[in-house]
């Protein structure tokens, strides 16, 4: 056998492959191992129930865009608070279907009337939505501002004109301006924020398997960590490429010369 | 945002490609236009109609003044028969005129409702207009060659419309929402007072 495992000869090509198959398995242990538990985790999930433990973390949540960038703001009205948090509405702690910027609210009886940039919702004292007045029902959209007058009646700002609300919901009136009372939207206390947090958790019924599924895929921290998981898999692809060449390549037995 | 993203960064591709120019050009504009398209489709709502100017259309100008009829639980009963759920919210509005009566109802297609005019003439669907449309797909439902399907169709004694109306591939959830919101603007020309 001529020449030595570093030097030039026969066995030159399998020592680069050696270091380079040494260095590389350093590199890609921890991804490696990484991807080999959170796959068996995931394998398994049924019997660690990860399919039924809900994500409750802020963080995460807001990593899967379901708590809302935008700051919350909200009103009281009598009782009630309503709260906009991004396209998410709350009554309460009840998050509602309908959605839209908030313009205000105010006790109507019983009801509670609330204005989004492009209707009046009428919400019963359980919460559920008993009327709904769009373009075709107001004295026009976007509504700029919601407030009651002497009378309790129900007034809305349209174009910068003033409004009076029929009692029945069927008819509108111009009023003038004076002796209403608007209603006031305003920033969440931190308090009141977190409270509202976890009904948020509840609704994105997010679940441990989904999270753990997309760190395994690389899909969670975005663009980085994706090319990170493409990157070890490329690598792994090519440790084992050349794990078999080392196994199976025979020596040469000459020098290729004369 | 997202459309704003890629329409930025589609025109800065488009300065670099341009000024160099090459065999790729046509397939490169092609796909910076498609792009585009992509970003403008999923931009978000788009009004067709206001309900408003759909009514005083409908009515000539002079709108008849708003009814109202509160849903009952049998009327629900009848609504989730047709629509596949109850309705909401528990208040339908709806504007009559002699035996023409206009109701506009609004119905998740995917996630997003669709707000969709009808109008009843002597118990059969007068005209259907899509007012405005938020879902990212299946707008095509909007198109006069869908919604013309609708003229002339009753709601048979079984709940369902009496000419079959085609689908749209690639829009069955818009198509679904829109075709049972017929039958409960046929179903509430019955019901509701005259």
């Amino acid at each position: 056998m001529s020449g030595s495992a570093r030097g030039p000869g026969p066995w030159k090509g399998r020592w680069w492959v050696r270091r380079w198959h040494r260095q590389l398995g350093v590199v890609f242990a921890l991804p490696l191992l990484w991807l080999a538990v959170s796959g068996l985790l995931l394998r398994h999930a049924d019997r660690f129930g990860l399919h039924d433990r809900q994500v409750r973390s802020a963080w995460l949540l807001q990593r899967y865009g379901m708590i809302p960038e935008e700051a919350p703001r909200g009103v009281t009205a009598g009782s009630r608070r309503v709260v906009e948090w991004g396209e998410n509405l709350f009554l309460g702690d009840a998050l509602v279907q309908e959605s839209g910027v908030l313009i205000g609210a105010v006790p109507k009886g019983r009801d509670l009337v609330v204005a989004l940039e492009g209707y009046l919702l009428v919400y019963d004292a359980g919460g559920m939505l008993v009327d709904q007045l769009g373009d075709a029902s107001l004295p026009g959209t976007p509504l700029e501002a919601l407030g009651v007058d002497g009378d309790g009646a129900v007034m809305v700002r349209t174009d910068g004109k003033v409004a009076r609300i029929g009692d029945d919901f069927l008819g509108h009136a111009e009023a003038p301006a004076a002796e209403v009372t608007w209603s006031e939207v305003t920033a969440l206390e931190e308090e009141a924020i977190e409270a509202l947090e976890p009904r948020l958790a509840e609704q994105a019924g997010i679940s441990y398997y989904r999270v753990l599924l997309d760190m395994h895929s690389g899909n969670l921290l975005g663009t980085v960590t994706k090319w990170a998981v493409d990157l070890a898999a490329i690598g792994i692809i090519v440790l084992t490429v050349m794990g078999l060449g080392l196994v199976f390549r025979k020596p040469r037995t000459g020098t290729g010369e004369g | 945002m997202s459309s704003t993203l890629a329409w930025d960064t589609a025109s800065r591709l488009w300065s670099a490609r341009w000024s160099r120019g090459g065999a790729g050009c046509g397939v490169f504009r092609t796909l910076l236009v498609l792009l585009c398209l992509h970003g403008w489709a999923g931009a978000g709502v788009t009004v067709y109609q206001k309900p408003s100017a759909f009514l005083a259309e409908v009515f000539g100008g002079s709108v008849p003044a708003t009814k109202a009829i509160r849903l009952s639980s049998s009327h629900q009963a009848q609504i989730k028969r047709l629509l596949g759920h109850s309705y909401r919210p528990s208040m339908l509005r709806y504007w009559r005129q002699g035996d023409t009566m206009a109701v506009i109802l609004e119905e998740v297609g995917k996630v997003e409702p669709i707000t969709t005019g009808f109008v009843v003439k002597g118990g059969r669907i007068a005209r259907v207009r899509i007012l405005i449309y938020r879902e990212s797909h299946g707008m095509e439902v909007a198109r006069t060659s869908f919604t013309k399907q609708f003229r002339g169709t009753e709601l048979s004694p079984a709940g369902r419309l009496s000419r079959r109306v085609d689908g749209i591939s690639g829009a069955t959830l818009s198509v679904r929402a829109v075709t049972g919101l017929a039958r409960v603007a046929l179903y509430l020309d019955r019901v509701a007072p005259k």
